[in-house]
């Protein structure tokens, strides 16, 4: 079971570029994915939703680990696991785990 | 000014099959006047007809000019008295001119350029400002069937910064008919509670995330539809029907910003 980092960059807003960004880690079934947020200043709630929804209901990742978000991105993409039943497979950290910094 | 009646200076009349629009009462021309008046030039001319705008002078018509209106109107095969080329590069009283947005992509870039000129003066302003423009310019792109108009300004005399946002598409009651609206006002109280056409986790949440943002910040929004106009800030909504109905949907946000603020040279000097 690998580890994918997908990372975010200073501005993320729409559906469609969530779609765009997880598109560009190719399959993910069964893979944790660390969201690298620590360089995101700004992001909306349908990216977020977006986000959670693509990695987690739909490509099946294993889990998601949102790193380093702002607040309120943090807060959209909760949310977002909460309402789609997936709060077991996603979590939050402040920094990178080292394995994905390294990476 | 209550909402109803900054907006009855976007009373379209008709005449000669023409779509006129006199702006010559207007005391403080903002940007949801050009967003407004840039939507109905755009619908004039997806009607066969054309927009004849009016009734700016002196000091308004230059700023219109400057913001970009008389270049839209243009485009859209309408007629206008604004100034050509007035000051055209002196754009040191706006954050965006009145810029059309049709795709997602278009969506993104503005919003993302209008957090970068600000955001060295004040992250959470720009955050703000990311936030709202890009959520609503998404519900323009995803709901109203048409194109919309952006446009942004720092207002150093009132202390805020304004942005709006208008298409003149099918509007509120068009898109949340489906889902039980029966009136404009129910439309824009649906719409500001987070319900939206698509089901699913995290539809409907653009808007109430815009007045959330906005509002945090002391600020509030405006949101116009049909035959009404609501706003929204901390304390509550306040509703009123317009005079003559908006073909569409405009939003308007304002925040404060502080004499300091306005002061630094990093949210005027852009241009350059």
């Amino acid at each position: 079971m690998g580890v994918r980092t997908l990372p975010l960059p200073r501005l993320v807003a729409g559906r469609d570029y969530a779609d765009d960004m997880v598109s560009t880690l190719g399959p993910v079934v069964g893979q944790d994915v660390v969201v690298d947020a620590t360089k995101l200043l700004s992001g909306t709630t349908s990216f977020a939703y977006q986000l959670i929804e693509r990695l987690l209901a739909e490509e099946k990742a294993n889990s998601v680990l949102l790193v380093g978000a702002p607040a309120d991105f943090a807060e959209y993409a909760t949310s977002a696991a909460r309402e789609l039943h997936v709060t077991d497979r996603f979590d939050l950290a402040e920094e990178l785990p080292r394995t994905a910094a390294a990476s | 000014m209550p909402a109803s009646r900054r907006l009855q200076s976007l009373a379209v009349q008709l005449a000669d099959d023409d779509f006129v629009l006199d702006l010559r009462g207007l005391s403080w021309l903002d940007p949801l006047h050009l967003v407004g008046a840039a939507a109905i030039a755009q619908r004039a001319a997806a009607c066969g007809s054309r927009l004849r705008l009016s009734g700016l002078r002196g000091n308004q018509a230059g700023y219109a000019s400057r913001m970009h209106l008389g270049a839209i109107v243009d485009h859209f095969g309408g007629s206008h008295d604004l100034p050509v080329n007035g000051r055209e590069l002196d754009r040191s009283d706006s954050l965006l001119e009145v810029t059309e947005l049709a795709t997602a992509g278009d969506v993104r870039h503005l919003s993302a350029l209008v957090h970068d000129r600000v955001a060295d003066h004040d992250a959470e302003i720009a955050h703000a400002l990311h936030t709202a423009l890009a959520e609503i310019g998404a519900n323009v792109c995803d709901h109203s069937g048409t194109v919309g108009f952006m446009a942004a300004q720092t207002l150093p005399s009132q202390g805020v910064l304004r942005f709006a946002v208008a298409d003149a598409g099918v509007g509120l009651l068009g898109t949340l008919a489906s889902q039980g609206a029966e009136d404009d006002r129910m439309a824009i109280t649906m719409a500001l509670s987070g319900t939206s056409r698509r089901q699913g986790p995290g539809h409907g949440t653009g808007l109430p995330t815009a007045v959330t943002v906005v509002s945090r910040l002391g600020g509030e929004v405006l949101l116009a539809s049909g035959s009404e106009v609501t706003t929204a800030n901390a304390r509550g909504r306040r509703h009123a029907e317009l005079a003559s109905g908006f073909a569409g949907t405009m939003f308007e946000g304002w925040v404060p910003v502080t004499a300091a603020r306005h002061g630094s040279p990093t949210l005027y000097d852009w241009a350059g």
